[in-house]
C-alpha cells in the first residue's frame, strides 16, 4: 500500500474503533448497573462473595 | 497549574467514594476465593467492564500514548491485532474455557493439576518476577500523567507516585477483588466520558484536527510514520509478536482473574466476546494523544511522558478536564489494584502456600476452600494483604530509580514475555497437547525466561555480549519471537522425548460448558 492509502486507511480504522468502544462502554454501563447495584446491596447484607454467588446460580 | 478547584473537586468526590466502596466490600470477604476472584460470581457485563478498566490503566495510556508521539499512526496496528487475537478467543474460547472450567484462581495452579507442585513453585515464581518487573514503571508514569496535566513542578513525581500507591493500597486491602470489581465499573464509566471528551476537543480544537495530525507527522516522521512494514521499529517480526503475545497474553495474571472470576467457562468466553470490541479504542485512543501531544508542541525531542499530559491539562475547558483527570486517576488505580492483587496472590497461592505445603508433607489435593493444604484460607488472605503492601513499596522504589532502554511499551512486553514465553509451553500445550508432562514444563519455563531476563539485563551491558548475540539485545522484536518459540519447541521437544519415563497426567474437559 502506498502512504496515501495508509492515511485514510488508519482513519477508518478509528473511526471504526471509536464507535465499538464507546457502543460497548455504553451496552455494558446500563446492563451492568443492575449487577453493581445487586453486589452493594449483597455487601449491606453482610453477605459474602462466594455466598452471593451461589444464591444467583440457585435462581 | 492548569486546572481550577472544580476540577480537583470532581477528582476529591471521585477518590472519596472509592475509599467507601472499598470499605463497604470488606465485609463481603469471608474466605480465599471471596477475596481472589470474588467468589466466581461475575456477571457478564461486571466482568466485561472490570476487564475492560483493568487492561486500560494509566500506564497503558502513557505507553500508548508514547507510542503514538514516537512511531506516529504506525502503532495503530497493535490495536488491529488486539482485535483479532480477542475475537479469535471470544469465538473459540482458546485457553480462556479450560481454565475456568478447571475452577483454577491463578494460572500456576493449572500447573499443579497438570503437572507437579515443583512446575507450579517454578511458575509461580517466573510469573512473579515477570508481573513485579512488568509493574515497576506504572506508578512512575502515572505520577508522570499527573504532574504534566496539572502542571505541578516535576520535582514533586516521586511524592504524587506514593499519594497514589497509598490510596490503591488501602482500598484493595480492604475488599481485595470485590472491591476491586465495584471501583472498576465505576473506572469505567467515568474512563470512557474521559476518552470521549478528550478526543472530540482534539478534533476541534484549531491546531489540531485530524488533517493537522496526520500533517504533523508527515514532517517529523515522514512516509514510515503511515506504514507498519516500512517502519524499522516495527515491521513484520513485530505483527508477528504482537500477533503470537495476543492470543498467548490471556494467560496473563490480571487478565485472566476476569475469566476466572466468571460463573461459568461460557460466561468466559463470552466475556472475551464482548469487550474484543473495546480492544482497538483502548489502544487507539490514547495513541491519537500521542500524535495530537506531537503536533501541538511542534517537536519530535520533547519527553511523551510530559509532552501528553501537559498538551491536555492545556486545551481542555474546565470541568471537562477534572473529569479526565478523575478518570485518569481512576485508570491508575484501576490497574494497580487488579495487579497488585493478582502479583500478591500468585506470590501467596504459588510460591509460598506450595513451600509450605511441601514442608507439611501434605498430599497435594485440592481442599474445599480452595486451598491446597500448606497456608490456611484465612492466612493466605493475611498474607495476600501483606504482600500487597511490600509489592507497593517496591514500586515505589523502582519507579524512582529505573531508567528505560527503550520505550516504555517495549519494556512491558519484554517483561511480559518473560512468563508468556513459557506459557505457550506449559499452558497452550498443557491444555491442548496430551502429551504435554513435567520435565518439557520445566524446559519451557526456563527457556522461554532467559531470552528476555538476557535483554533486560544484557542491554546496560553490551560490551560483554558476542557479536553473534548482539541481535537479542538490541531488537526487542527479535527477543519477542524467539522466546516465544522457544518456550513452546522446549516442550515439544522435551516431553517427547521422555514420554516413557514422565507419563503425562490427563485432564478431563469432557462435560465442559
Amino acid at each position: 500500500m502506498d502512504v496515501e492509502t495508509w492515511k485514510v486507511f488508519w482513519q477508518y480504522v478509528f473511526i471504526a474503533a471509536s464507535v465499538l468502544f464507546y457502543g460497548i462502554v455504553i451496552a455494558v454501563a446500563y446492563k451492568g448497573f443492575g449487577d453493581v447495584a445487586q453486589m452493594i446491596r449483597n455487601m449491606a447484607a453482610g453477605r459474602g462473595a462466594s455466598e452471593s454467588a451461589a444464591d444467583s446460580q440457585q435462581e | 497549574m492548569h486546572l481550577s478547584w472544580i476540577d480537583y473537586a470532581i477528582v476529591l468526590v471521585y477518590v472519596g467514594g472509592t475509599i467507601v466502596a472499598g470499605t463497604l466490600a470488606r465485609g463481603a470477604i469471608k474466605g480465599i476465593s471471596d477475596f481472589l476472584v470474588a467468589g466466581r460470581g461475575l456477571k457478564i457485563h461486571m466482568a466485561v467492564a472490570t476487564m475492560v478498566s483493568t487492561g486500560l490503566g494509566l500506564v497503558t495510556v502513557m505507553y500508548m500514548a508514547e507510542e503514538g508521539f514516537k512511531y506516529g499512526f504506525v502503532p495503530f496496528v497493535f490495536g488491529l491485532m488486539a482485535l483479532i487475537t480477542t475475537v479469535i478467543i471470544g469465538r473459540t474460547g482458546f485457553i480462556v474455557s479450560r481454565l475456568r472450567h478447571l475452577q483454577v484462581m491463578t494460572v500456576p495452579e493449572f500447573y499443579e493439576l497438570k503437572y507437579t507442585r515443583g512446575v507450579r513453585l517454578l511458575g509461580g515464581i517466573i510469573l512473579t518476577l515477570a508481573g513485579t518487573l512488568n509493574m515497576g514503571l506504572f506508578p512512575i508514569l502515572g505520577s508522570k500523567f499527573v504532574v504534566g496535566f496539572t502542571g505541578l513542578d516535576k520535582e514533586y513525581v516521586n511524592y504524587v507516585m506514593i499519594g497514589m500507591l497509598l490510596i490503591v493500597v488501602f482500598y484493595t486491602l480492604m475488599g481485595g477483588m470485590v472491591s476491586v470489581v465495584l471501583t472498576d465499573f465505576a473506572q469505567f464509566v467515568l474512563l470512557a466520558l474521559g476518552f470521549f471528551f478528550g478526543t472530540f476537543v482534539i478534533l476541534n480544537h484549531p491546531q489540531l484536527g485530524w488533517d493537522n495530525l496526520v500533517q504533523a507527522v508527515q514532517v517529523h516522521k515522514g512516509d514510515v510514520g503511515f506504514d507498519p512494514i516500512a517502519n524499522p521499529g516495527y515491521g513484520i517480526s513485530m505483527i508477528l509478536f504482537l500477533f503470537c503475545v495476543g492470543l498467548v497474553g490471556v494467560v496473563w495474571q490480571p487478565e485472566m482473574m476476569r475469566p476466572l472470576s466468571a460463573e461459568s467457562p461460557k460466561v468466559a468466553r463470552r466475556v472475551f466476546w464482548i469487550s474484543s470490541a473495546t480492544v482497538m479504542g483502548r489502544a487507539m485512543v490514547p495513541m491519537f494523544w500521542g500524535i495530537a501531544a506531537l503536533a501541538y508542541f511542534g517537536n519530535p525531542e520533547l519527553d511523551p511522558h510530559y509532552a501528553m499530559p501537559e498538551m491536555l491539562g492545556k486545551i481542555l475547558p474546565i470541568g471537562i478536564a477534572g473529569l479526565l483527570m478523575a478518570g485518569m486517576f481512576a485508570a491508575f488505580m484501576s490497574t494497580h489494584d487488579s495487579y497488585l492483587l493478582a502479583w500478591s496472590g500468585v506470590i501467596v497461592r504459588d510460591v509460598v502456600s506450595p513451600i509450605k505445603a511441601m514442608f507439611a508433607k501434605s498430599s497435594g489435593e485440592r481442599e474445599a476452600d480452595g486451598t491446597w493444604g500448606g497456608l490456611s484460607s484465612e492466612r493466605e488472605i493475611y498474607w495476600t494483604r501483606a504482600i500487597v503492601v511490600i509489592l507497593a513499596a517496591f514500586l515505589a522504589i523502582f519507579g524512582a530509580l529505573y531508567q528505560l532502554p527503550e520505550t516504555a511499551f517495549r519494556f512491558m512486553y519484554v517483561t511480559g514475555t518473560i512468563y508468556f514465553a513459557g506459557c505457550v509451553g506449559t499452558v497452550v500445550l498443557g491444555l491442548y497437547w496430551r502429551k504435554a508432562n513435567t520435565p518439557g514444563a520445566y524446559c519451557a519455563l526456563i527457556l522461554g525466561a532467559l531470552v528476555p531476563l538476557n535483554f533486560l539485563i544484557m542491554t546496560e551491558n553490551q560490551h560483554l555480549v558476542p557479536e553473534f548475540l548482539l541481535p537479542l539485545v538490541e531488537n526487542s522484536n527479535l527477543v519477542g519471537i524467539t522466546s516465544l518459540v522457544l518456550g513452546g519447541l522446549a516442550m515439544l521437544v522435551v516431553a517427547s522425548l521422555t514420554q516413557r519415563s514422565h507419563p503425562p497426567r490427563p485432564l478431563d474437559f469432557s462435560n465442559m460448558e
